[in-house]
């Protein structure tokens, strides 16, 4: 399996592994003689290593790859008996945070290090419908696109550590690959391992669902996002 | 005044058997009077000119005029067509005679339904129907069709003429027919008539008991699973009736949490009930009004109650229509019917958050629903003894909202809907039936429809041509070519559990399905000494075009889970290809005296192709049920007590598990870096369908007693066992990880089994 999500300003990483079924180790390498390229517009293939011999995560080393907005990506992997190909072209003109607050009550009791606040978000939509978006904060998904689809996002019971004043809110723009892929990975979710009683009687009779991939010659993703931030304050209020 | 006697006997021309309890009316002097339970009449008049009028469903209306002039005897023959039965009281355990009918046409009646083992003791006219030859359940214990390879929302399931769209009660396990209620019902696999269209399987066409003109009557009946009660009331005498008949789950009122601890903060409640009312009013010996109406609701309702928030989910499916029919006589060879309609459908799923203590409301509730309103005029004419003219057309208004999100939070409501979408359907059918020669019939018929707006419009042309003959008196045998095309799509999660129903029709991400049927079949009729032997094959191919498949990664919930509604297109969820299935039907009667066997067997293969799906690559559809056979055995053990057992068995069916699982890292959004631990999981299935389930067997029995209750009332009680062997037959398959000793976890595929022996009854009585 390829799983790579290349992003403007990040560092390219991949991770090629192994069935599960196999029972390989997860921090093992599955396939010690593969060779990962990744070319961009200028044609020039470059090739990717692997840093640490514990996981099968390839990089492109000295980061000296420029990911662009707009640009196509192609990825080859040569294994032994067969070589895998993918391609992404990296979003632009993607979904942007218009407004963000964020209000806490001065009589909200923090538990276990977090305080609950109210987090709202106004956030400008592009036309293009096959692209996914979700916000993240504390390298943490907090909403996918349907709780904001008509632009708004309000949570009164988002969550956030008790100490910071201020945190980065991000918002991702996925191409279409990455939006299926995840798409598919969430309705796989609730079909995998022993789902809860809602579930099941809702959903899961449907049986397990073939997932999404975008990887010829094998299994996986190999997409790319862009991210909008914005630094939000949080205010504390009086009730 | 002289009077004198008048005496004989009505029975049903194609069994030769007494047709108990008919209605008679003399005329002129209009008096109506019932036949006795062998069809005997007797009474007496004044010399004079008399015409007797039998008028009653299923059978072609008869007059026969006499000049009584002395005592006279009258033998009445009754003659029904013959995609029509009777079956009020059939009581008697005979063959069915096989010869003559189409070879895809399969009817029960309510004896079949009366004595046949039932899981919970819920009777039910599907189920009947799944047990004939070329028709299979999508799941055990579903009361739904798949027919030649045909998945269950390509079947028209007609109730006194109007479609239904849902037609599942509880988890799919009981039909939308309440037993009760049925007069007759008719399954068309193949010749299908060109009055009936829309999908492209088969047509399950369903008539519900006219309100009695003449007497009171009721029936109440109690299963494990439900309570039913049926009222006929005449409200003027030989002109006005209604027939009320309810069902309720015995659940409905009940918190099943409460049974299984003392936890008074959780809440699980299911139930489902209907309604199904009709009143005739006979205007006039030429005009008939009957008027129709039916209503059910299915859900459930779950609730707990955690740091002061009520959480809540439930789901309610809500179905109604009413209809109006007119029949009007013509004249003695040309009755027109006239038919009104207007029904609803609305799936309502939700999950809710609400504060005890503080102002949290949050409410996310997805909706689907259709409404229609429809017109149908159907004139039936028989121009001499060799030609019959069936000619009609319809109009049809359709307003589908495929998908609404309603998202509420304490201070705000986002609605989310995908566009309405308004739709006028047209329809033109005619066909003609002309007797060849002896018995031999040749019909032919065409359908045109054409569905749509401003923005799309399809127009469908469908041939039928059907061949009937015998070769002998016990000899006949069958052929039809047939076009059914189906505009609007159901697009639903197979198999049991709450079937979340998205009802899509065409435009311009997605074509009408359409087929092409082909049948060629016989059938015979044996007489061994006092014993009859029937038996019937039909061999059947079918083409199937632009069918539906969910894309891979996609279920009916995506709807939900993604929430993209006003983006997300029909064709991102769904797939459209190509299909065909083609098989051998076989159906085996014998009976003796006081017992009776049947047996039905079908092989067949249906297979898919799409584009789109599994590279291009044909894949065995899920309704690619190679063997299924069913033996039904009915042993009269004394006049009122009967015992019947079943054994079905079915080729496991087709379905899609995985063949890797894969754990990969975290992308962290923040800093686009592949973090441990490796939390997600990636399943991958390869091939579609690329695994079958295991074989399905079990064996039902029941036994039914019947009685006269409090002395006076005709009354049943049975009671039975389904799955006597306790056969573990695979419901449904999951990925699960088992723990290993050395504390790795290792995924395993695993089958749930729900349908364990277990014992049903059912009481009814008569009143």
């Amino acid at each position: 399996m390829v799983f790579s999500v290349i992003s403007p300003n990040h560092p390219v990483e991949l991770y090629l592994g192994r069935s599960y079924f196999k029972k390989d180790s997860t921090t093992k390498i599955p396939y010690p003689e593969a060779r990962v390229f990744i070319c961009g517009q200028d044609s020039v293939w470059h090739e990717l290593t692997m840093p640490s011999a514990d996981h099968s995560i390839y990089t492109v080393a000295g980061n000296l790859m420029k990911i662009e907005k707009g640009s196509t990506y192609y990825l080859r992997i040569e294994l032994t008996d067969k070589t895998l190909h993918a391609q992404t072209t990296v979003p632009v003109d993607g979904a942007t945070i218009a407004e963000a607050s964020c209000i806490v009550s001065a009589n909200t009791t923090p538990s276990n290090g977090y305080q609950s606040g109210s987090l709202s978000v106004k956030i400008n939509l592009p036309q293009n419908k096959e692209y996914g978006y979700y916000l993240s904060a504390f390298s943490k998904v907090i909403a996918v696109a349907g709780a904001f689809s008509n632009g708004n996002y309000q949570n009164y019971e988002f969550l956030l550590p008790d100490d910071v004043s201020s945190f980065t809110l991000n918002l991702i723009t996925m191409d279409p690959f990455y939006n299926k892929f995840q798409t598919s990975e969430t309705v796989n979710s609730g079909q995998f391992f022993d789902s809860d009683f809602i579930t099941i009687i809702t959903s899961t009779f449907g049986g397990v669902l073939p997932s999404y991939s975008n990887i010829e010659n094998g299994v996986g993703l190999f997409g790319s996002f862009i991210t909008d931030s914005r630094q939000v304050l949080v205010n504390t209020q009086l009730k | 005044m002289k009077r004198y006697k008048v005496q004989g006997k009505i029975i049903n021309d194609r069994t030769n058997k007494g047709i108990k309890k008919i209605p008679v009316t003399i005329m002129p002097i209009n008096k109506t009077f019932d036949a006795g339970r062998e069809g005997d009449y007797l009474f007496q008049l004044p010399a004079g000119m008399y015409t007797l009028v039998f008028d009653y469903y299923p059978f072609d209306k008869k007059e026969v005029k006499f000049n009584l002039q002395s005592d006279t005897t009258i033998m009445i023959g009754l003659h029904s067509p013959f995609n029509s039965q009777y079956i009020q009281e059939v009581e008697v355990i005979a063959s069915k005679q096989l010869s003559g009918l189409p070879t895809g046409l399969e009817q029960t009646d309510s004896h079949t339904l009366s004595v046949l083992p039932a899981l919970v003791g819920e009777r039910d006219v599907l189920k009947a129907f799944a047990l004939t030859a070329g028709v299979t359940s999508s799941n055990e214990g579903a009361a739904d069709l798949q027919v030649r390879g045909g998945l269950h929302g390509q079947n028209l399931y007609l109730l006194d003429g109007i479609p239904l769209y849902s037609t599942e009660h509880f988890f799919g396990m009981v039909s939308a027919y309440n037993p009760l209620i049925v007069k007759s019902a008719n399954l068309y696999k193949s010749a299908f008539p060109t009055e009936y269209g829309g999908k492209i399987s088969s047509v399950i066409d369903v008539f519900t008991k006219d309100a009695d003109l003449h007497k009171f009557a009721g029936e109440a009946e109690i299963s494990l699973l439900t309570t039913k009660l049926a009222l006929n009331i005449p409200i003027v005498k030989d002109k006005l009736a209604i027939s009320v008949a309810g069902r309720l789950s015995n659940y409905s009122l009940i918190n099943l949490k409460s049974l299984f601890g003392d936890d008074n903060t959780s809440k699980i409640a299911f139930h489902f009930k209907d309604i199904n009312a009709n009143l005739y009013w006979k205007l006039s010996d030429r005009d008939k009004l009957k008027l129709t109406w039916f209503n059910n609701s299915d859900g459930m309702d779950v609730s707990t109650i955690q740091n002061d928030i009520l959480n809540a989910t439930w789901i309610d499916n809500r179905q109604m229509n009413v209809g109006l029919n007119w029949t009007h006589t013509v004249s003695e060879n040309a009755t027109n019917r006239l038919f009104v309609y207007a029904d609803s459908y609305v799936f309502d799923f939700g999950l809710s958050y609400k504060g005890l203590k503080t102002t949290l409301n949050q409410i996310n509730q997805m909706l689907t629903g259709v409404r229609s309103i429809g017109a149908e005029d159907t004139y039936r004419f028989k121009l001499s003894d060799k030609l019959t003219l069936i000619s009609g057309g319809s109009i049809k208004s359709n307003g589908f909202s495929p998908i609404q999100i309603n998202r509420t939070d304490s201070s705000s409501t986002s609605i989310q809907s995908s566009p309405l979408i308004r739709q006028l359907e047209g329809v033109l059918f005619g066909e003609t039936t002309y007797k060849v020669t002896g018995n031999h019939l040749l019909t032919t018929g065409l359908r045109l429809s054409t569905i749509g707006n401003a923005d799309n419009q399809f127009t469908n042309v469908e041939p039928r041509i059907n061949y009937q003959g015998n070769l002998t008196k016990n000899l006949s045998i069958s052929a039809s070519v047939s076009r059914m095309t189906q505009p609007v799509h159901r697009i639903a999660n197979p198999g049991l559990g709450f079937s979340f129903e998205v009802f899509m029709p065409s435009g311009k991400t997605l074509l009408p399905e359409s087929s092409w049927n082909y049948s060629l079949g016989m059938a015979k009729d044996v007489k061994l000494n006092a014993n009859n032997f029937s038996v019937k094959a039909e061999a059947w191919y079918r083409s199937l075009q632009n069918i539906l498949e969910f894309r891979d990664g996609y279920d009916a919930m995506t709807f939900w889970r993604i929430g993209q509604v006003k983006t997300l297109k029909a064709n991102e969820v769904v797939a459209q290809g190509n299909g065909k299935a083609y098989g051998v039907d076989i159906s085996a009667d014998y009976s003796m005296q006081n017992w009776s066997l049947s047996a039905d067997y079908s092989l067949m293969k249906a297979e898919n192709q799409f584009d789109d799906l599994n590279n291009g690559r044909p894949f065995d559809a899920s309704t690619d049920i190679r063997h299924a056979m069913s033996l039904t055995l009915e042993r009269k053990l004394s006049p009122t007590l009967i015992f019947s057992a079943t054994w079905q068995y079915r080729t496991g069916r087709p379905i899609t598990v995985p063949v890797a699982v894969f754990i990969y890292p975290v992308l962290n959004p923040e800093t686009g870096k592949l973090d441990d631990p490796y939390l997600s999981y990636n399943i991958v299935e390869g091939e579609r369908n690329n695994y079958r389930t295991r074989p399905f067997h079990k064996l039902d029995f029941s036994l039914t007693q019947r009685y006269k209750a409090f002395r006076r009332y005709d009354a049943s009680f049975s009671v039975g066992v389904y799955n006597l062997y306790n056969r573990a037959n695979p419901y449904m398959y999951y990925v699960k990880s088992n723990i290993q000793p050395d504390g790795s976890s290792k995924p395993v595929l695993m089958s749930v089994s729900i349908f364990t022996m277990m014992p049903s009854f059912n009481w009814s009585v008569k009143f």
